[in-house]
């Protein structure tokens, strides 16, 4: 019999054979944490006593916090489970924790780098990376943002833990307000709008640090480009093209990282050069500018002197000057800006941008199609949802238009809105609509959540329809309008005319009530409460002035014709209905005399006018001058106010001319 | 002889002396039988021998091979990243999968996850972690560290992580 070893285990030791295997080769991140998890032994070494267990809030909880042992067990199973992973269990090897740590998405991953300083420190760049972009949201916009910083090497390179915080941030890490998702574009820092450009200070900003000793915590300033020192220096123009040097550019200003900071753990953030460092930079190069010219000038004089000076001496300062050089970085190209970047910022060398920029370019295709196949998939599911709700709202409209009485089960059931729901991808809808509107709002609830509508539920809708729409169906009989009343007799030929049967019904429109038909639950309300005019009346939008104007003397009509045109003649009905006020059905009784009075006054008004405009106005061009003042508003509200024609005219007088 | 068309039987012996038989053409999914036999890279092998696997003990050891003779007979289908649950079942469709882990406790659990890292079962390992990283989604710092079985912060460590990581939170 064989003893198993590791299978990349390569020596051959059977007489070892009672030690445990050696593990196979790890991973970088495996091989880093395995000191780490020797370090997580001797911490639960250190601990004698079991974790104390939480307080629970309620029985649910309780439940959900015993999730280790959430499988069909007993109970009593479940604790005893429970206690013994509490003494008994080994920990997970370290491989294997990598392996569990790279299927969580960011948030759970930052949990587990919060429970101890040696899960902390198994986390990689690499697996923070890719689980925040295969995981999409947020997170993969932060990265998204980090990698145009860390592709140019503009940024200090964040540790695994702090592109983890970066991933998972909820607040603004300098004022700690809500509202910030993601790393803010150009700085690499999880900052709200507010610390970028006004710099508030927030209650729990003071654990940052800052290097220089200004008190502002307002994260960018402005460069400009319209400055006199940026126009006649073309050396800045070098400097804010420069890759590793990020500013944000809006028209004629650069903003700029306003001084270095470090954040609550001591490490750097944000772009490594700020807006002082412009124009130490640009120091720097008149410095070694002026260094150059002066070393020209020395080989140059060394030239001249090389006639006179012995040999030895001139091989000497060749040797000294060939050391400068090697040292002098070139001007030529941003080589210089490196240097400084190197030795006076303390500018990560670009080998450690490489595990980010990798990683991102390595997953972000991979992240791409599986954001695409998700989103497909969420688009299926939802997609088949919707055609289930659609199903299910069609059956219990047929099983109600089966309880609905003859004839106008289907008219009254009549749906529409099924395709453009179905095209919409809004489940959240109401996926269908019925042509009656009062119905349609009975059922509503029921067609947004189909599983309500119970047996009992529908008999009693199919009751309560069948009531009304026979109560509708009264209504149009008109037999509670009197023929011995003049408005009454006058009204019932009116309405008749208009609706002769319950279809005629689904013609009647208003703009006021968009595409959808007059029958809405206000009308049902009036027919409920026994106001029937006020039921006919909201009909016509409580507009009877044509009845008015047909019941209208001939002879006032004839004489107000003399001057208006049909148009106007209604017009003038209207605003003659709007005269009184509409609290009950009597209303329109009393609208109806007083509408006459106001007619008549204003068609003798009107003629009187027209009259006293002879000489002011020609013959012919009255009539329209006339029906201008009607048709507005406001002219003819002054017109039948004032009894002034002379100051009438005068207010109406351009309307001749216009 | 090719390894995958061997008939022959093999036994594995768990650190309690308990003996397993399963067909080789089973266990070789594990790399430690592979290797014990000295199978090459085209998978040929001259007689399969027992393997004594003494770093797994014998009721995780009878899980093992019950996973191996099933695998043998209908593969693990390969889990894939994102998840499209936080739940077990809702990443495993194969309900013998499901069940092959439903019912077992917590130490159980990661001496499974141990045998299999061991062993080097990459199918096993990747159903065991994912029903650890399973129990771990969606939980607290702290949640997590009573499944993982790691002991509690001090109440100044736990005020000095919240401090550090404000922002982090939503409270």
């Amino acid at each position: 019999m064989k003893t198993a070893k590791h299978p990349n285990d390569e020596a051959d030791l059977p007489e070892e054979d009672s030690k445990p295997p050696a593990k196979r080769p790890r991973r970088k991140a495996a091989i880093k944490s395995e000191k780490l998890i020797a370090g997580m032994a001797e911490e639960d070494d250190d601990v004698k006593k079991p974790p104390a267990k939480r307080p629970r809030r309620n029985k649910k909880a309780a439940l959900k916090s015993e999730e280790p042992a959430e499988d069909d067990d007993a109970s009593d199973q479940m604790n005893k489970s429970k206690k013994r992973s509490s003494k008994e269990s080994a920990p997970i090897p370290v491989d294997a924790m990598v392996n569990v740590m790279e299927f969580l998405p960011p948030r759970s991953l930052y949990n587990i780098a919060l429970t101890c300083k040696s899960l902390r420190e198994m986390v990689t760049t690499k697996m923070v990376v890719q689980s925040a972009l295969i995981h999409g949201g947020n997170p993969s916009k932060s990265m998204t943002e980090l990698h145009s910083l860390m592709r140019n090497h503009s940024i200090h390179v964040p540790s695994p833990l702090r592109l983890l915080r970066l991933a998972n941030g909820k607040r603004c890490e300098f004022c700690l307000t809500s509202g910030t998702n993601h790393v803010r574009p150009g700085l690499g820092v999880f900052a709200c709008w507010n610390c970028v450009v006004s710099g508030k200070q927030g209650r729990w900003n003071r654990g940052y640090s800052r290097n220089s000793g200004s008190s502002s915590i307002k994260l960018t300033k402005a460069w400009k480009t319209s400055w006199v020192r940026y126009r006649k220096n073309p050396i800045y123009r070098t400097i804010l093209s420069y890759s590793r040097v990020a500013s944000n550019e809006y028209g004629t200003n650069h903003y700029f990282w306003s001084e270095h900071r470090c954040d609550v753990s001591g490490e750097r953030v944000g772009p490594l050069v700020t807006w002082g460092d412009v124009d130490d930079l640009k120091g720097y190069y008149d410095q070694l500018k002026t260094a150059a010219a002066a070393k020209e000038a020395a080989a140059a004089n060394s030239t001249v002197d090389s006639a006179t000076t012995s040999n030895v001496a001139a091989a000497d300062n060749g040797n000294d000057n060939e050391e400068e050089e090697e040292a002098a970085p070139s001007l030529s190209n941003g080589e210089w800006i490196e240097y400084y970047l190197t030795k006076n910022l303390n500018a990560p060398p670009k080998e450690n941008y490489a595990e980010f920029n990798e990683t991102f370019t390595n997953t972000v295709q991979m992240a791409d199609r599986i954001s695409r196949e998700r989103e497909e998939l969420k688009k299926s599911k939802r997609d088949d949802k919707m055609q289930t709700k659609v199903d299910k709202v069609e059956k219990i409209l047929d099983d109600l238009k089966a309880l609905i009485n003859e004839p106008f089960r289907e008219r009254a059931m009549k749906a529409y809105g099924k395709e453009k729901y179905l095209k919409s991808g809004m489940s959240s809808n109401q996926c269908m609509f019925l042509e009656t509107p009062f119905i349609n709002a009975w059922l509503a609830p029921y067609i947004k959540s189909p599983s309500k509508m119970t047996k009992k539920a529908m008999k009693e809708m199919a009751e309560k329809i069948n009531v009304e729409i026979e109560r509708i169906e009264k209504l149009l009989e008109m037999d509670f309008l009197s023929d011995d009343d003049d408005f009454e007799a006058a009204a019932k030929i009116f309405f008749r005319e208009c609706y002769p049967d319950v279809e005629a019904l689904y013609t009647c429109h208003s703009s006021y009530h968009g595409p959808t038909n007059m029958m809405t639950e206000e009308f049902v309300t009036l027919i409920q409460g026994g106001r029937f005019i006020g039921a006919l009346c909201y009909l016509q939008t409580n507009n009877l002035s044509p009845i008015l104007l047909v019941t209208e003397p001939s002879a006032s009509l004839a004489q107000a014709s003399k001057y208006l045109d049909e148009t106007s003649l209604k017009k003038l009905a209207k605003i003659a209905w709007y005269q009184t006020n509409r609290e009950d059905d009597s209303w329109a009784a009393e609208a109806f005399a007083a509408g006459h009075k106001f007619f008549g006054e204003a068609m003798a008004k009107v003629d009187k006018y027209g009259a006293w405009l002879e000489g002011k106005v020609d013959e012919d061009k009255r009539p329209a001058f006339l029906n201008k003042i009607v048709m507005g508003y406001w002219y003819f509200d002054d017109f039948m106010k004032e009894e002034d024609f002379e100051k009438i005219w005068k207010n109406n007088a351009r309307l001749v001319r216009s | 002889m090719n390894a995958d068309e061997c008939m022959e039987t093999i036994k594995l012996t768990s650190r309690g002396g308990d003996s397993f038989e399963l067909p080789y053409a089973a266990a070789r999914l594990a790399h430690v039988v592979r290797d014990a036999n000295d199978e090459n890279d085209d998978g040929d092998i001259d007689s399969p021998e027992d393997v004594e696997i003494l770093k797994v003990n014998s009721p995780c050891l009878e899980k093992v091979v019950e996973f191996l003779k099933h695998y043998h007979e209908e593969a693990l289908t390969e889990i894939k990243t994102p998840l499209e649950d936080n739940t077990f079942e809702g990443n495993v469709k194969q309900e013998w999968y499901q069940n092959f882990l439903k019912g077992i406790d917590q130490p159980m659990l990661f001496d499974l996850v141990t045998a299999a890292n061991f062993m080097a079962i990459q199918p096993l390992l990747d159903l065991t972690c994912l029903k650890v990283s399973c129990q771990l989604m969606g939980k607290s710092a702290e949640e997590i560290r009573q499944i993982l079985n790691i002991p509690k912060l001090t109440p100044e460590e736990e005020e000095t992580a919240r401090r550090d990581h404000r922002w982090i939170f939503d409270d």
